[in-house]
C-alpha cells in the first residue's frame, strides 16, 4: 500500500541498532520490525484521504490482476 | 469512499470503526470492508435504510439467499454483514463489550476526506475495542495500532 521511499531510512535506522548498511533485525516493544515501522512512517506522511485512496487503488489493482488471471 | 458519501448524503448518524478506521489513523494494513456503528434511534434507522437501499445492500449469505436489511432487523441485529454495489459494508449496532453509538460517539475524531468530513473512532478506543473482541484476525492489525499509538502519542 504505502510506497516505500528510502528517505526515511536514516531517520528510522537511528532507532534500530545494527551493522551499518544492513537491515536492522530487532523489533519494537509492539513486535514490529524495521520494515513495518518504515511502512507506518510512510503512511503517516499522508493525509487520511490519501491513505483511504491508496487502499482503494490497491484493491482495484488486485481485482484487475484477479480478472486478468481468469481470462 | 463511495459508501461513505452515500451514508452522508442520507444524513445517517454513524462513525467508522474497524480496518478503515485503522487505515485513516495511519495503519498500513489493507482492509476490504467498511465497518460503521450507527445510532439506533428510529429516525436514523430510516435514514440508514434509505442509504442501504441506494447501495442495493443485501446480507452476506453463504447460502446465496437474497436477504435485504429492514428497519426491524437493523433495530435488533448486533452485526449486519452486508454486500453492496460498492463493496462490503458491515453495519454494527454494538461493538466491543456491547457498546453502542451513544456510548462511544464522544470518543470519535472528525477526519477531513476532502469533499466531506466523517467521524472515526479514536485510536485508543479502536485498540480497546479490538482487544475486547479478542479475534485472531485482529492480532496482526493490533501490532500496528499499538505502534501508531506510541508514535503519534494518542
Amino acid at each position: 500500500m504505502a510506497n516505500f521511499t528510502y528517505d526515511i531510512w536514516p531517520q528510522l535506522a537511528a532507532e534500530f541498532d545494527g551493522p551499518p548498511g544492513e537491515m536492522p533485525t530487532q523489533t519494537t516493544r509492539n513486535g514490529l520490525d524495521f520494515g513495518d515501522v518504515a511502512l507506518i512512517a510512510e503512511t503517516l506522511k499522508k493525509t487520511p484521504l490519501e491513505r483511504l485512496l491508496d487502499v482503494e487503488a490497491y484493491l482495484r489493482d488486485i481485482e484487475i490482476l484477479k480478472n486478468a488471471h481468469r481470462v | 469512499m463511495a459508501q461513505l458519501a452515500v451514508l452522508l448524503r442520507h444524513e445517517v448518524d454513524f462513525f467508522v470503526v474497524g480496518g478503515v478506521a485503522a487505515v485513516l489513523h495511519g495503519s498500513p494494513v489493507i482492509t476490504k470492508d467498511l465497518d460503521v456503528v450507527f445510532d439506533p434511534q428510529a429516525a436514523n434507522i430510516e435514514r440508514l435504510l434509505a442509504a442501504l437501499q441506494e447501495l442495493e445492500a443485501r446480507y452476506h449469505d453463504p447460502a446465496g439467499r437474497h436477504l435485504v436489511p429492514d428497519a426491524e432487523g437493523l433495530a435488533i441485529i448486533r452485526v449486519n454483514l452486508l454486500e453492496t454495489n460498492k463493496g462490503r459494508l458491515d453495519v454494527l449496532r454494538l461493538i466491543g463489550n456491547g457498546q453502542t453509538y451513544g456510548d462511544l460517539v464522544d470518543r470519535t475524531v472528525a477526519m477531513d476526506l476532502g469533499e466531506f468530513s466523517i467521524k472515526v473512532l479514536d485510536l485508543p478506543t479502536l485498540i480497546e475495542t479490538k482487544e475486547i473482541a479478542g479475534r485472531d484476525k485482529d492480532r496482526y492489525g493490533l501490532l500496528f495500532l499499538r505502534e501508531l499509538r506510541d508514535r503519534i502519542g494518542e
